[in-house]
């Protein structure tokens, strides 16, 4: 355990910097377009920045990292994989995504088929998505500031819950916004001054570093060539599909916008995962086994910089637990709140009302995410995070690939992608835990299958909206960037 | 946000055929290359081992420059390529 004041120090004034950011954004006004979309008024700057924050969360900032201290190349694959969801995201969704102009994935599926039961069927795979991705936060967040801060895991859990619901429900998406922009130039920057310090270590030399590390620099010690393919799949395609990555594509002012946005995160998270093999194989060939997983990073700047760079790295991992979680309960409450209440029950709801009922749902997901980090102690992360991004690969990717460029899918044909997609990559992952096979991704069986639901349901059944012609103009016409 | 969406004439539902279909071979285009940069190694590392982990300079393999090095200097040009590229294209349908 390390209980550094540097280190407690530092997450008490991100607190109270990111509390402070949160409150100064409640000027911009209270309205579900400020809430949920920030009036879509994020520059492409701005929102590149803060992509990245929301991207780099503790598994990216420590994680990866960590897994190349554990297994060498294996661990960059990873890196790779996560890097080249925005590839996919730019050249296929940006831009018809934000030129559709809603404010979530059920929206857009409305808004595209028009169907209230794809409606729903997407209320719950984003539920279902997110909870598997928030729960291994909020376990991540127990864990770590246990051992960095020796913190209570209770007492950790129920901090980082309160702090998360309090950003959104002050804050909204331009509070998160502005904050994640703040937070990803402090993770960017602890790790490139860690970079620094790891290179001066070994006198400016990567090659003597990489000396030292021996066969770890090789393929091979962690994943058989199908499960690497097969991950390196799921991550692209399951990037590609996360709804609290997409939902701030709503945020931009233009589809041009949502397009360079794209491009300014692909250049600060590749550089950014350009540095964490360096990182890692430092963590092997200084620390050895010392290190942890999840603690290569902080024990490495320890090592490197002492308390001061040990206190900015402790605090970037909080942060970008908070960080990231924040911008998972947004999708959250926008599924129930927006999705479900407005878009369901009560579609003639007031504008103030739609905001009162977007904070109360925040504050009952956030209550209830920190029942789920309590209940989850202990539990295996990796599995549950594994299974959101298999989720969003094997169901909104492909409904969101297909709804904007095929003119002919039909709401039958989104409808049984996302089922066929969302039951067998559950099922596949669920049977791999229970020790019937050894593929640990199932995006190589699920995503193609949900992919031909689509197109034989499509072509047998179902039908296209009335307004298909002027839904594709306005998703794919520069014309199109209403707000 | 506005709800409404204008209705269009049958010239304007040409003209969008069209200017999806310009998008998508622009998109897909990329898009497959970029697929086939990031699986290849992948695929090179199954296949051709010996290739992939010989060094080129001191410990660098050709794997370990490929992954951390090429690859994202070829996503950024290929993305930077795709961004202008399409601007000019969307700005000529105007």
């Amino acid at each position: 355990m390390i209980e550094i004041p540097t280190a407690i120090g530092m997450v008490v004034l991100m607190v109270i910097i990111t509390m402070g950011i949160a409150i100064f954004a409640r000027r911009f006004g209270s309205s579900a377009a400020e809430f949920y979309v920030a009036n879509r008024g994020i520059t492409a700057f701005q929102n590149a920045i803060s992509l990245g924050g929301s991207y780099m969360s503790a598994a990216s900032f420590l994680g990866v990292a960590g897994l190349v201290w554990l297994y060498g190349y294996d661990g960059i694959w990873y890196a790779s994989g996560f890097f080249g969801g925005y590839v996919v995201l730019l050249l296929w969704i940006a831009a018809p995504l934000r030129r559709f102009a809603r404010y979530t994935v059920a929206d857009f599926a409305f808004g595209r088929w028009h169907s209230k039961s794809l409606r729903m069927a997407c209320i719950v795979f984003t539920l279902i998505s997110m909870m598997f991705y928030v729960v291994p936060q909020m376990v991540g967040a127990g864990d770590l500031l246990g051992v960095l801060l020796g913190w209570d895991y209770t007492f950790a859990v129920v901090v980082s819950g309160i702090l998360m619901t309090l950003y959104v429900v002050v804050g909204g998406m331009r509070g998160t916004t502005y904050n994640q922009i703040f937070l990803c130039i402090v993770l960017w920057s602890a790790m490139f001054i860690t970079t620094i310090l790891a290179l001066m270590h070994y006198g400016w030399s990567y090659n003597a570093l990489l000396g030292d590390i021996g066969a770890r620099i090789e393929p091979g010690i962690w994943l058989d060539p199908l499960n690497s393919f097969a991950l390196a799949l799921g991550l692209v395609l399951g990037t590609a599909g996360l709804p609290h990555i997409l939902i701030q594509y709503y945020t931009n002012p233009s589809g041009k916008a949502a397009r360079w946005a794209t491009v300014g995160v692909l250049f600060i998270i590749g550089t950014f995962y350009m540095m964490t093999p360096i990182v890692g194989f430092a963590g092997r060939a200084i620390l050895g086994d010392a290190a942890g997983k999840n603690t290569v990073l902080p024990l490495l700047g320890q090592a490197l910089g002492g308390e001061p760079l040990m206190g900015i790295i402790v605090g970037g991992a909080f942060a970008a637990i908070v960080s990231t979680t924040a911008a998972l309960l947004i999708a959250c409450t926008g599924a129930i709140a927006h999705d479900l209440y407005v878009g369901l029950i009560n579609p003639e709801a007031s504008d103030r009302k739609q905001v009162w009922i977007a904070k109360v749902s925040t504050i009952a997901i956030g209550l209830f995410t920190i029942g789920l980090g309590l209940a989850f102690k202990g539990y295996n992360v990796a599995f549950l995070v594994g299974l959101a991004f298999a989720i969003t690969a094997s169901t909104f990717f492909p409904m969101l690939f297909m709804g904007i460029w095929w003119k002919d899918m039909t709401d039958k044909g989104a409808l049984a992608g996302l089922i066929l997609g969302g039951a067998s990559a559950i099922l596949i992952i669920t049977t791999n835990i229970m020790g019937m096979h050894t593929l640990q991704n199932p995006s190589i069986i699920s995503v193609p299958l949900a992919f031909l639901a689509i197109y034989f349901v499509s072509k047998w059944a179902g039908k296209m909206p009335d307004d298909i012609d002027d839904i594709m103009h306005q998703m794919h016409s520069l014309h199109s960037d209403i707000k | 946000m506005s709800e409404k969406i204008v209705q269009t004439s049958k010239e304007k539902q040409e003209e969008t055929s069209q200017q999806i279909s310009r998008q998508w071979k622009l998109s897909t285009s990329l898009g497959i290359m970029f697929l086939v940069i990031f699986m290849a190694i992948t695929v090179l590392n199954t296949f051709a081992p010996d290739f992939m982990t010989f060094k080129v300079i001191g410990n660098f393999t050709v794997t370990y420059l490929y992954s951390v090095l090429l690859l994202y200097i070829a996503s950024w040009s290929i993305v930077l390529y795709y961004v202008i590229k399409v601007t000019t294209l969307e700005g000529a349908s105007i």
